[in-house]
């Protein structure tokens, strides 16, 4: 089925995309009196839209019978945010760039550490290395079919979830918080006791939700439990790691590596984990560079494309409401997803 | 039963292919990589197929080796190998198609989140406690992949980077539009259209006098200022000196470079190696512990398969040339072609029965 999905905003060429989701038409319209904004809803007969800064009020939900989902940067009080979900209607917010950042993050981070980039970035401007590359040195990993499991469910671990599915990676989520059912929507697997998944993962990154942590603080029995070829992952500056504790298993070479970002003050210049080669630890930074008009609009469609296909997405913002009209299964806690 | 006999040019093709080689033939190395010695080596033990790696494999190898009748080639690329006389003198080159997919694709992934992620120099500031502040990352999630080329490993590319959130275009012109909309990406026709149109180039082609330096002054030009270009094919594809050009004077953003004109890097020949928005490794992008053995293997496999008179299937290179002098027999080509399409039904497999 394809879906229509009117973007209110600029009309420039500049910021219409070129190649569309599949199953996906755009109109473009700029900013509209409400009644002519329904007038346009109605004769295009929409599902979904995409705005900025139009307004929505409870009388165009309720006269735009084709509207599915809403993607808006408008804050939606609670009348409106109610009116949407007695219609059925899913309102989303823009997706968080700092969400997706340190999801790419963590990615960019598990990919480098396994293709030994430290190593390999040293070598090849240093010189030297024969031609063909040495087969003593070929230890770099291959990331497709291992195991990568995340400690929590938060927004930035969705996100990784989602990004990481194009990887073959097999991810179980070690999350008391979140029902098994919403794992397996989103394609990741339920892990019930702690020690044993470490013991199991090749890869281990942490990303609580903003729920009362339940995980326990990463220290010496958390890394003696996992691999020795185990590579382990902290993008999260609010995790507390055992620092002293995450060196010496490095040093003694009982875990493969670690990525981790953090603010500059928690550490110091001269921590060894600053000057291993299986290291890679970056600074906390204040976010990406500010994204143009057309690649945040490309971010917003394919969210909505997903809302519209009932798929499950991170961004719902009257989820709520639409648990009290029992269009959401209560108790899922979130985006389950609408069919 | 009769031995064959083979030849290998390269010391570090990995005993787990030799140890297949030798159930059914007699190795031989040749003393050097050049030309005479490979020669010699054939001659003495009039060899039937050679397993060769980077070195290069020349017509007048074919002329002076009667006995040829295989060289296969122990990864993808077959720059090394002069394919035209190979089909003259009928001898089958093969390669590996697929060997190392998995690790180039992910190496270029490594690449291009890396470079986006401004991971190197981020991590240098922490460590150098430097105050000034590195570029932020940007992101990907929403931005325009060219993919050029569409074989194995731009395949795998696609997959993950369009699981980032990325949208992909591929420029390849051997793969029809509906086989690309199958796989989720979008055909562009014209390469200058997508160079204009992508936020990332990613480079997936073989090297021959075609695409030789086919990403020059002309199509860096075309890039977004704000655009990463990533090699991990053939270095002769990329104009080296164009590129340090575009880089030093910010008119493309970053370059995630594995293969080099020259190889082994000499780095003082070798500015790119100096700019900090360039990531480089030397040559290793299909290298990987899980797959150390395996280019020794199926090589060994394809060689003896060969041997034995099994047809092979894509793993055989110079297929339209030797069709074209009329090598391959009529019954030969009919078996090679089923065979072929068999091994693409089967995902990955390199079955020859």
């Amino acid at each position: 089925m394809s879906h229509r999905i009117l973007i209110v905003g600029s009309t420039d060429s500049e910021t219409k995309a070129q190649v569309l989701p599949a199953g996906c038409t755009l109109k473009y319209t700029a900013p509209l009196e409400e009644d002519d904004f329904i007038q346009i809803i109605n004769g295009w007969r929409a599902d979904g839209i995409y705005t900025q800064k139009q307004p929505i009020s409870p009388k165009l939900l309720e006269q735009c019978p084709t509207v599915k989902a809403i993607q808006t940067d408008v804050i939606m009080p609670s009348d409106v945010r109610m009116a949407a979900a007695r219609h059925g209607i899913q309102i989303l917010s823009s997706p968080d760039e700092r969400v997706i950042c340190a999801a790419e993050q963590t990615l960019a981070l598990l990919l480098a550490l396994s293709r030994n980039l430290n190593t390999v970035y040293r070598q090849a401007i240093e010189g030297g290395m024969p031609y063909p590359y040495p087969a003593q040195w070929r230890t770099q990993r291959e990331v497709e079919t291992k195991q990568l499991l995340l400690l929590g469910l938060g927004p930035i671990g969705r996100r990784i979830v989602k990004k990481a599915q194009g990887f073959s990676l097999e991810i179980s989520v070690y999350a008391p918080d979140v029902p098994v059912q919403e794992l397996e929507r989103i394609g990741a697997k339920k892990v019930e006791a702690l020690i044993p998944a470490l013991g199991g993962a090749d890869y281990i990154s942490l990303h609580p939700s903003d729920q009362p942590l339940i995980l326990p603080r990463i220290g010496t029995e958390q890394f003696a439990a996992m691999k020795r070829d185990a590579f382990f992952l902290c993008t999260d500056p609010a995790v507390q790691v055992e620092q002293d504790a995450l060196v010496q298993v490095l040093q003694g070479q009982r875990l493969a590596g670690a990525g981790i970002m953090l603010p500059e003050e928690a550490i110091t210049p001269d921590s060894p984990l600053l000057h291993m080669d299986n290291v890679i630890a970056v600074p906390y930074d204040t976010g990406p560079e500010p994204d143009c008009d057309l690649n945040m609009q490309k971010r917003s469609v394919a969210v909505l494309m997903e809302a519209l296909q009932g798929k499950p997405v991170d961004s719902l913002v009257n989820e709520r409401e639409l648990e009290q009209m029992g269009l959401l299964p209560m108790g899922t806690s979130l985006k389950g997803g609408i069919s | 039963m009769t031995r064959f006999q083979v030849v290998l040019t390269n010391p570090t093709i990995l005993p787990e292919g030799v140890d297949i080689l030798k159930q059914e033939a007699d190795v031989f190395w040749s003393d050097g990589p050049d030309e005479e010695s490979i020669i010699r080596c054939i001659q003495e033990h009039n060899a039937q197929a050679v397993f060769t790696r980077v070195e290069q494999i020349t017509r007048t190898i074919f002329q002076n080796c009667p006995s040829l009748k295989i060289v296969q080639e122990h990864g993808i690329g077959c720059d090394n190998i002069d394919l035209a006389a190979a089909a003259e003198y009928g001898v089958m080159v093969l390669n590996i198609p697929g060997g190392t997919a998995v690790a180039v694709s992910e190496h270029t992934t490594m690449m291009i989140l890396s470079l986006a992620q401004n991971l190197l120099p981020r991590a240098s500031r922490l460590r150098e406690s430097r105050s000034e502040p590195a570029e932020p990352p940007v992101l990907l999630e929403g931005k325009n992949l060219l993919l050029i080329g569409f074989g194995n490993i731009g395949r795998r590319v696609a997959r993950k980077m369009a699981g980032l959130g990325m949208t992909v275009g591929v420029y390849d012109q051997y793969i029809s539009k509906e086989v690309m909309n199958d796989a989720g990406v979008s055909k562009i026709d014209v390469l200058e259209e997508g160079l204009r149109w992508a936020d990332v180039v990613s480079i997936h082609a073989p090297l021959n006098e075609k695409t030789r330096h086919m990403i020059g002054p002309s199509q860096l030009a075309l890039m977004k200022k704000s655009a990463f270009l990533v090699n991990c094919s053939r270095g002769g594809l990329v104009n080296e000196d164009a590129l340090y050009q575009a880089l030093k004077a910010g008119n493309l953003a970053g370059a995630g470079i594995d293969v080099f004109t020259q190889e082994p890097i000499v780095p003082a020949d070798t500015p790119l190696l100096s700019l900090p928005n360039v990531i480089a490794s030397p040559h290793c992008a299909g290298a990987s512990l899980e797959g150390r053995a395996r280019p020794a293997i199926l090589g060994a496999q394809g060689i003896l398969a060969a041997l034995r008179g099994e047809a092979p299937g894509a793993n055989l290179v110079n297929r339209a040339q030797l069709e074209a002098r009329e090598v391959l027999s009529v019954s030969k080509r009919a078996e090679t072609q089923s065979n072929a399409v068999r091994q693409k039904q089967k995902k990955g497999g390199f079955n020859y029965a």
